[in-house]
Protein backbone atom coordinates (compact mmCIF):
# COMPACT_ATOMS: atom_id res chain seq x y z
CA UNK A 1 0.00 0.00 0.00
CA UNK A 2 2.70 2.48 0.86
CA UNK A 3 4.63 2.39 -2.97
CA UNK A 4 1.38 2.97 -4.17
CA UNK A 5 1.15 6.87 -2.44
CA UNK A 6 -1.31 8.84 -3.57
CA UNK A 7 -2.11 6.49 -6.15
CA UNK A 8 -5.09 4.93 -3.98
CA UNK A 9 -8.51 5.70 -4.74
CA UNK A 10 -10.21 6.80 -1.68
CA UNK A 11 -13.32 4.36 -3.07
CA UNK A 12 -11.22 1.24 -3.05
CA UNK A 13 -11.44 -1.27 -0.19
CA UNK A 14 -9.22 -2.37 1.69
CA UNK A 15 -6.81 -0.22 0.75
CA UNK A 16 -8.63 3.53 0.47
CA UNK A 17 -10.44 2.25 3.47
CA UNK A 18 -6.94 1.74 5.40
CA UNK A 19 -5.49 4.98 3.89
CA UNK A 20 -8.93 6.91 5.60
CA UNK A 21 -8.43 4.79 8.84
CA UNK A 22 -4.63 6.00 8.98
CA UNK A 23 -5.52 9.78 8.50
CA UNK A 24 -7.80 9.80 11.67
CA UNK A 25 -4.86 11.56 13.93
CA UNK A 26 -7.02 12.24 16.47
CA UNK A 27 -7.59 9.17 17.75
CA UNK A 28 -4.72 6.69 18.82
CA UNK A 29 -6.22 3.29 19.43
CA UNK A 30 -6.54 1.12 16.38
CA UNK A 31 -10.02 -0.42 17.81
CA UNK A 32 -11.50 2.65 18.40
CA UNK A 33 -10.54 3.87 14.87
CA UNK A 34 -12.01 1.24 13.30
CA UNK A 35 -15.52 1.92 15.36
CA UNK A 36 -14.96 5.62 14.31
CA UNK A 37 -14.48 4.58 10.46
CA UNK A 38 -17.87 2.39 11.08
CA UNK A 39 -19.91 5.64 12.47
CA UNK A 40 -18.09 7.41 9.66
CA UNK A 41 -18.91 5.30 6.98
CA UNK A 42 -22.76 4.74 8.46
CA UNK A 43 -23.00 8.36 8.51
CA UNK A 44 -22.01 9.12 4.87
CA UNK A 45 -24.89 6.54 3.93
CA UNK A 46 -27.77 7.75 6.31
CA UNK A 47 -27.02 11.31 5.94
CA UNK B 1 -32.65 19.15 42.98
CA UNK B 2 -33.20 15.64 41.34
CA UNK B 3 -30.16 14.31 40.73
CA UNK B 4 -29.13 12.50 38.03
CA UNK B 5 -29.72 8.92 39.58
CA UNK B 6 -32.59 10.26 40.61
CA UNK B 7 -33.92 10.64 37.05
CA UNK B 8 -32.69 7.65 36.22
CA UNK B 9 -34.74 5.64 39.26
CA UNK B 10 -37.94 7.41 37.78
CA UNK B 11 -37.25 5.24 34.27
CA UNK B 12 -36.01 2.45 35.98
CA UNK B 13 -38.93 2.20 38.33
CA UNK B 14 -41.54 2.78 34.90
CA UNK B 15 -39.98 -0.24 33.57
CA UNK B 16 -40.41 -2.33 36.67
CA UNK B 17 -44.24 -0.68 37.14
CA UNK B 18 -43.26 0.76 40.30
CA UNK B 19 -44.42 3.64 41.15
CA UNK B 20 -42.51 6.89 42.24
CA UNK B 21 -43.49 10.31 43.60
CA UNK B 22 -44.01 11.49 40.07
CA UNK B 23 -44.17 10.76 36.60
CA UNK B 24 -41.39 10.62 34.34
CA UNK B 25 -41.00 12.50 31.12
CA UNK B 26 -39.68 12.19 27.65
CA UNK B 27 -38.84 14.53 25.05
CA UNK B 28 -40.24 12.66 21.91
CA UNK B 29 -39.30 16.34 20.31
CA UNK B 30 -36.78 16.68 17.41
CA UNK B 31 -37.49 19.33 14.28
CA UNK B 32 -40.01 21.08 16.89
CA UNK B 33 -36.64 22.01 19.44
CA UNK B 34 -34.98 24.24 16.34
CA UNK B 35 -38.49 26.01 15.43
CA UNK B 36 -39.66 27.07 19.15
CA UNK B 37 -36.01 27.88 19.90
CA UNK B 38 -36.84 30.44 16.86
CA UNK B 39 -33.95 29.39 14.16
CA UNK B 40 -34.36 28.70 11.01
CA UNK B 41 -34.36 24.63 9.85
CA UNK B 42 -30.86 25.20 8.05
CA UNK B 43 -29.64 27.81 10.58
CA UNK B 44 -30.49 25.87 13.71
CA UNK B 45 -29.08 22.39 12.29
CA UNK B 46 -26.20 23.72 9.80
CA UNK B 47 -24.58 26.02 12.95
CA UNK B 48 -24.24 23.70 15.81
CA UNK B 49 -24.02 26.70 18.37
CA UNK B 50 -27.33 27.12 17.54
CA UNK B 51 -28.44 23.60 17.80
CA UNK B 52 -26.86 23.54 21.24
CA UNK B 53 -28.42 26.70 22.30
CA UNK B 54 -32.17 25.60 21.42
CA UNK B 55 -31.63 22.10 23.38
CA UNK B 56 -30.38 23.98 26.23
CA UNK B 57 -33.58 26.57 25.78
CA UNK B 58 -35.71 23.80 25.34
CA UNK B 59 -34.71 22.11 28.55
CA UNK B 60 -34.88 25.16 30.27
CA UNK B 61 -38.56 26.28 29.20
CA UNK B 62 -39.96 22.84 29.58
CA UNK B 63 -37.85 20.76 31.65
CA UNK B 64 -37.93 17.17 30.46
CA UNK B 65 -35.97 14.28 32.22
CA UNK B 66 -35.07 12.97 28.92
CA UNK B 67 -34.31 13.87 25.55
CA UNK B 68 -34.41 11.67 22.30
CA UNK B 69 -33.00 14.62 20.37
CA UNK B 70 -30.53 16.74 22.16
CA UNK B 71 -28.53 17.36 18.79
CA UNK B 72 -27.57 14.29 17.28
CA UNK B 73 -29.28 13.46 14.16
CA UNK B 74 -28.07 15.65 11.08
CA UNK B 75 -24.59 16.12 10.22
CA UNK B 76 -24.74 17.18 7.07
CA UNK B 77 -21.72 18.80 7.11
CA UNK B 78 -20.24 15.40 6.97
CA UNK B 79 -21.32 14.39 4.03
CA UNK B 80 -21.37 17.97 2.01
CA UNK B 81 -18.17 17.56 1.07
CA UNK B 82 -18.50 14.71 -1.08
CA UNK B 83 -22.27 16.00 -2.22
CA UNK B 84 -23.89 13.68 -0.12
CA UNK B 85 -26.70 15.04 1.42
CA UNK B 86 -30.01 13.72 0.07
CA UNK B 87 -31.86 15.45 2.37
CA UNK B 88 -34.05 18.41 1.61
CA UNK B 89 -34.78 21.14 3.77
CA UNK B 90 -37.93 23.42 2.65
CA UNK B 91 -37.83 26.51 4.88
CA UNK B 92 -41.04 28.02 4.02
CA UNK B 93 -42.92 24.98 4.86
CA UNK B 94 -40.42 24.35 7.66
CA UNK B 95 -40.08 20.36 6.57
CA UNK B 96 -37.37 18.16 6.38
CA UNK B 97 -37.66 15.14 3.79
CA UNK B 98 -35.47 12.53 2.39
CA UNK B 99 -34.94 11.01 -0.69
CA UNK B 100 -35.73 7.11 -1.04
CA UNK B 101 -32.18 6.11 -2.35
CA UNK B 102 -31.81 2.98 -4.14
CA UNK B 103 -27.91 2.71 -3.44
CA UNK B 104 -28.18 -1.34 -4.25
CA UNK B 105 -29.13 -2.92 -7.58
CA UNK B 106 -31.11 -5.90 -7.11
CA UNK B 107 -29.17 -8.17 -8.93
CA UNK B 108 -25.95 -7.13 -6.43
CA UNK B 109 -27.05 -9.07 -3.34
CA UNK B 110 -24.60 -11.30 -3.61
CA UNK B 111 -21.66 -9.06 -4.14
CA UNK B 112 -23.18 -7.31 -0.61
CA UNK B 113 -23.11 -10.80 0.83
CA UNK B 114 -19.56 -12.04 -0.46
CA UNK B 115 -17.96 -8.73 0.98
CA UNK B 116 -20.54 -6.35 2.66
CA UNK B 117 -17.63 -3.71 3.32
CA UNK B 118 -15.89 -3.50 -0.17
CA UNK B 119 -19.88 -3.21 -1.50
CA UNK B 120 -20.31 -0.72 0.77
CA UNK B 121 -17.00 1.30 0.57
CA UNK B 122 -16.66 0.94 -2.97
CA UNK B 123 -20.11 0.85 -4.22
CA UNK B 124 -22.83 2.33 -1.99
CA UNK B 125 -21.31 5.49 -0.88
CA UNK B 126 -19.83 6.37 -3.83
CA UNK B 127 -23.68 6.28 -5.12
CA UNK B 128 -24.34 8.30 -2.11
CA UNK B 129 -21.56 10.43 -2.38
CA UNK B 130 -20.61 10.66 -5.72
CA UNK B 131 -17.43 13.20 -4.24
CA UNK B 132 -15.89 9.81 -2.86
CA UNK B 133 -15.10 9.17 -6.63
CA UNK B 134 -13.54 12.95 -7.83
CA UNK B 135 -9.64 13.34 -8.34
CA UNK B 136 -9.63 15.44 -4.93
CA UNK B 137 -11.49 12.75 -3.18
CA UNK B 138 -9.02 12.95 -0.72
CA UNK B 139 -9.20 16.66 -0.13
CA UNK B 140 -12.90 16.12 0.32
CA UNK B 141 -11.91 14.05 2.86
CA UNK B 142 -10.47 16.08 4.78
CA UNK B 143 -13.17 18.74 5.21
CA UNK B 144 -15.54 15.96 6.12
CA UNK B 145 -13.23 13.83 8.49
CA UNK B 146 -12.91 17.35 10.54
CA UNK B 147 -16.97 17.82 10.13
CA UNK B 148 -17.09 14.60 11.92
CA UNK B 149 -14.59 15.25 14.39
CA UNK B 150 -16.40 18.49 15.03
CA UNK B 151 -19.51 17.25 14.94
CA UNK B 152 -18.65 14.73 18.22
CA UNK B 153 -16.93 17.57 19.54
CA UNK B 154 -20.88 19.46 19.89
CA UNK B 155 -22.11 16.57 20.33
CA UNK B 156 -19.68 15.88 24.21
CA UNK B 157 -20.10 19.53 25.07
CA UNK B 158 -24.03 19.04 25.13
CA UNK B 159 -23.44 15.62 26.75
CA UNK B 160 -21.75 17.19 29.44
CA UNK B 161 -23.98 20.21 30.09
CA UNK B 162 -27.01 17.51 30.19
CA UNK B 163 -25.61 15.28 32.28
CA UNK B 164 -23.67 17.74 34.71
CA UNK B 165 -26.18 21.24 34.98
CA UNK B 166 -29.09 19.90 33.70
CA UNK B 167 -28.59 16.52 35.35
CA UNK B 168 -30.45 14.96 32.44
CA UNK B 169 -29.72 11.14 31.40
CA UNK B 170 -29.37 9.97 27.95
CA UNK B 171 -31.71 7.74 26.93
CA UNK B 172 -29.61 4.84 26.38
CA UNK B 173 -25.70 3.59 25.97
CA UNK B 174 -25.89 0.90 23.79
CA UNK B 175 -27.43 1.30 20.58
CA UNK B 176 -27.93 -1.03 17.53
CA UNK B 177 -29.42 -1.04 14.49
CA UNK B 178 -31.80 -4.44 12.97
CA UNK B 179 -29.88 -5.13 10.12
CA UNK B 180 -32.40 -5.53 8.01
CA UNK B 181 -32.82 -1.69 7.94
CA UNK B 182 -29.29 -1.49 6.07
CA UNK B 183 -31.60 -2.66 3.49
CA UNK B 184 -34.31 -0.74 3.97
CA UNK B 185 -33.07 2.81 4.96
CA UNK B 186 -29.53 2.60 2.67
CA UNK B 187 -29.00 -0.06 0.18
CA UNK B 188 -32.65 -0.94 -1.65
CA UNK B 189 -35.04 1.64 -0.32
CA UNK B 190 -38.35 1.24 0.99
CA UNK B 191 -39.76 -0.06 -2.76
CA UNK B 192 -36.86 -1.89 -3.38
CA UNK B 193 -36.62 -4.24 -0.25
CA UNK B 194 -40.70 -4.45 -0.10
CA UNK B 195 -40.42 -6.26 -3.76
CA UNK B 196 -37.37 -8.40 -2.53
CA UNK B 197 -39.25 -9.76 0.23
CA UNK B 198 -41.18 -11.36 -2.50
CA UNK B 199 -39.20 -11.69 -5.04
CA UNK B 200 -36.16 -12.87 -3.73
CA UNK B 201 -36.59 -13.47 0.26
CA UNK B 202 -33.49 -15.71 0.62
CA UNK B 203 -31.26 -12.85 -0.45
CA UNK B 204 -33.12 -10.66 1.75
CA UNK B 205 -32.30 -12.75 4.85
CA UNK B 206 -28.48 -13.60 3.48
CA UNK B 207 -27.70 -9.93 3.30
CA UNK B 208 -29.42 -9.09 6.47
CA UNK B 209 -26.75 -11.27 8.16
CA UNK B 210 -24.12 -10.00 6.02
CA UNK B 211 -24.98 -6.28 7.76
CA UNK B 212 -24.64 -7.45 11.21
CA UNK B 213 -21.29 -5.80 11.61
CA UNK B 214 -21.88 -2.61 9.80
CA UNK B 215 -25.31 -2.53 11.27
CA UNK B 216 -23.06 -2.02 15.13
CA UNK B 217 -24.93 -4.88 16.55
CA UNK B 218 -22.04 -6.73 17.91
CA UNK B 219 -20.81 -3.43 19.24
CA UNK B 220 -24.05 -3.37 21.09
CA UNK B 221 -23.76 -6.38 22.44
CA UNK B 222 -20.65 -6.48 23.65
CA UNK B 223 -21.30 -2.72 25.39
CA UNK B 224 -24.44 -4.21 27.19
CA UNK B 225 -22.54 -6.84 28.04
CA UNK B 226 -20.12 -4.78 30.12
CA UNK B 227 -19.76 -2.01 32.71
CA UNK B 228 -21.36 1.27 31.45
CA UNK B 229 -21.72 4.24 33.24
CA UNK B 230 -24.42 5.35 35.59
CA UNK B 231 -25.81 7.78 32.81
CA UNK B 232 -28.09 6.20 31.05
CA UNK B 233 -31.77 6.48 31.86
CA UNK B 234 -31.82 2.83 29.86
CA UNK B 235 -29.06 0.74 28.58
CA UNK B 236 -29.64 -0.35 24.88
CA UNK B 237 -31.71 0.38 22.29
CA UNK B 238 -33.45 0.08 18.98
CA UNK B 239 -34.86 2.31 16.64
CA UNK B 240 -37.17 0.28 14.32
CA UNK B 241 -39.06 1.25 11.19
CA UNK B 242 -38.58 -1.11 8.78
CA UNK B 243 -40.97 -3.59 10.50
CA UNK B 244 -43.81 -1.51 8.54
CA UNK B 245 -43.05 -3.58 5.72
CA UNK B 246 -42.74 -7.23 6.85
CA UNK B 247 -44.80 -9.69 8.03
CA UNK B 248 -44.87 -11.14 10.94
CA UNK B 249 -43.15 -14.23 9.89
CA UNK B 250 -40.30 -12.43 8.30
CA UNK B 251 -40.62 -10.10 11.44
CA UNK B 252 -39.61 -13.30 13.60
CA UNK B 253 -36.70 -14.08 11.43
CA UNK B 254 -35.61 -10.79 10.33
CA UNK B 255 -35.85 -8.57 13.85
CA UNK B 256 -36.52 -10.56 16.69
CA UNK B 257 -33.82 -13.09 17.10
CA UNK B 258 -31.47 -9.64 17.36
CA UNK B 259 -34.24 -7.84 19.68
CA UNK B 260 -33.89 -11.37 21.98
CA UNK B 261 -30.72 -11.49 22.06
CA UNK B 262 -30.11 -7.68 23.76
CA UNK B 263 -33.27 -8.47 25.91
CA UNK B 264 -31.86 -11.81 27.11
CA UNK B 265 -28.46 -9.85 27.80
CA UNK B 266 -30.15 -7.31 29.83
CA UNK B 267 -32.05 -10.38 31.62
CA UNK B 268 -28.94 -11.87 32.70
CA UNK B 269 -27.47 -8.42 33.36
CA UNK B 270 -30.40 -6.28 35.32
CA UNK B 271 -30.70 -3.87 32.47
CA UNK B 272 -33.24 -2.95 29.86
CA UNK B 273 -33.59 -1.20 26.47
CA UNK B 274 -35.69 1.16 24.99
CA UNK B 275 -37.19 0.06 21.87
CA UNK B 276 -38.66 2.74 19.80
CA UNK B 277 -41.15 1.33 17.46
CA UNK B 278 -42.15 4.34 14.65
CA UNK B 279 -45.33 3.02 12.66
CA UNK B 280 -47.17 0.29 14.73
CA UNK B 281 -45.92 -2.68 16.12
CA UNK B 282 -48.56 -4.09 18.30
CA UNK B 283 -49.08 -7.18 15.83
CA UNK B 284 -46.02 -8.40 16.35
CA UNK B 285 -46.77 -11.47 19.03
CA UNK B 286 -43.71 -11.92 20.15
CA UNK B 287 -43.10 -8.56 22.30
CA UNK B 288 -45.24 -11.02 25.08
CA UNK B 289 -42.04 -12.84 25.46
CA UNK B 290 -40.30 -9.83 26.98
CA UNK B 291 -39.92 -10.01 30.98
CA UNK B 292 -41.53 -7.21 32.66
CA UNK B 293 -38.76 -4.90 33.38
CA UNK B 294 -36.02 -5.75 30.63
CA UNK B 295 -37.89 -3.47 28.05
CA UNK B 296 -39.90 0.19 27.64
CA UNK B 297 -42.06 0.64 24.28
CA UNK B 298 -41.85 3.99 23.39
CA UNK B 299 -45.13 3.23 20.18
CA UNK B 300 -45.97 5.85 17.85
CA UNK B 301 -49.37 5.15 15.63
CA UNK B 302 -50.57 2.16 18.15
CA UNK B 303 -53.35 2.61 20.49
CA UNK B 304 -51.53 2.28 23.74
CA UNK B 305 -54.21 1.49 25.45
CA UNK B 306 -54.52 -1.40 23.09
CA UNK B 307 -50.70 -1.79 23.46
CA UNK B 308 -51.11 -2.53 27.32
CA UNK B 309 -54.00 -5.25 26.94
CA UNK B 310 -51.35 -7.21 24.31
CA UNK B 311 -48.15 -6.27 25.79
CA UNK B 312 -49.59 -6.31 30.17
CA UNK B 313 -45.98 -6.74 30.94
CA UNK B 314 -44.25 -3.97 29.28
CA UNK B 315 -44.06 -0.14 30.51
CA UNK B 316 -44.97 2.40 27.63
CA UNK B 317 -43.10 5.53 27.05
CA UNK B 318 -45.60 7.95 24.99
CA UNK B 319 -48.90 8.19 24.56
CA UNK B 320 -49.18 11.82 24.87
CA UNK B 321 -51.89 12.90 21.28
CA UNK B 322 -49.44 15.21 19.06
CA UNK B 323 -53.13 16.06 18.06
CA UNK B 324 -54.33 17.39 21.07
CA UNK B 325 -51.12 18.95 22.27
CA UNK B 326 -51.01 20.92 18.60
CA UNK B 327 -54.57 21.41 18.60
CA UNK B 328 -56.25 21.08 21.80
CA UNK B 329 -56.75 23.41 24.87
CA UNK B 330 -55.17 23.08 27.94
CA UNK B 331 -57.83 21.14 29.47
CA UNK B 332 -58.36 18.38 26.94
CA UNK B 333 -54.83 17.97 27.08
CA UNK B 334 -54.90 17.82 30.80
CA UNK B 335 -57.92 15.09 30.66
CA UNK B 336 -55.83 13.25 28.39
CA UNK B 337 -52.82 13.59 30.38
CA UNK B 338 -55.14 11.84 33.62
CA UNK B 339 -56.56 9.22 31.30
CA UNK B 340 -52.92 7.83 30.69
CA UNK B 341 -51.48 7.81 33.94
CA UNK B 342 -55.10 6.13 35.38
CA UNK B 343 -55.31 3.79 32.62
CA UNK B 344 -51.38 2.51 32.27
CA UNK B 345 -50.34 2.98 35.89
CA UNK B 346 -46.92 3.32 36.99
CA UNK B 347 -45.40 1.21 34.21
CA UNK B 348 -46.01 4.48 31.88
CA UNK B 349 -43.24 7.37 31.17
CA UNK B 350 -45.12 10.33 30.20
CA UNK B 351 -44.15 10.82 26.10
CA UNK B 352 -45.37 11.99 22.99
CA UNK B 353 -46.98 9.54 20.32
CA UNK B 354 -44.96 10.93 17.49
CA UNK B 355 -41.75 12.83 16.56
CA UNK B 356 -42.68 16.27 17.07
CA UNK B 357 -41.73 17.95 14.21
CA UNK B 358 -43.36 21.26 12.96
CA UNK B 359 -44.36 23.85 14.84
CA UNK B 360 -48.15 22.93 15.03
CA UNK B 361 -47.43 19.85 17.03
CA UNK B 362 -47.31 21.74 19.88
CA UNK B 363 -48.62 24.60 21.86
CA UNK B 364 -45.93 25.39 24.27
CA UNK B 365 -48.78 26.08 26.68
CA UNK B 366 -49.96 22.51 26.09
CA UNK B 367 -47.18 21.14 26.81
CA UNK B 368 -46.01 23.15 30.22
CA UNK B 369 -49.51 21.73 31.45
CA UNK B 370 -48.69 18.55 30.82
CA UNK B 371 -44.98 18.85 32.34
CA UNK B 372 -46.60 20.27 35.36
CA UNK B 373 -49.53 17.97 35.52
CA UNK B 374 -46.66 14.99 35.94
CA UNK B 375 -44.51 16.68 38.66
CA UNK B 376 -47.52 17.15 40.77
CA UNK B 377 -49.71 13.93 40.28
CA UNK B 378 -48.70 11.68 42.69
CA UNK B 379 -48.05 13.97 45.34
Amino acid sequence: MENKGEEIKFASYPEGWEKAKEMIDFIEDEDAKQAFMIGYANNLLRM
Amino acid sequence: METLQDKIKLFENACNFVQSDRIPTYSNYWTYIILDAGYTLKDGIYNTANTADAVFRFHEKYGFDCYGYFGARNPWNVTEPFDGNHYIVNEAAETINIKDKILMEPEEYDELISDVWKFVWEKAIPRKCPGTLAEDAWDRYKVSLQAQKDYGAFLDGVVGKLLGEYQVPLVAGAWGLIPFEMLFNYFRGIKGVSIDLRRRYDKVVEASKACEDIAEMPAMYAQLEGEQPPIFAHHGAFCLLAHTVVSEKQFNELFWPYIKKAVDICVEKGKRLFLFTEGSIGRFDCFQDIPRGAAVLQPEQDDVFELRKKFPQLAINGGMSSALLGNGTVDECLDYAKKLVEELGPGFVMGQDKMMSFRNDAKPENILAVQQFCKEYYK
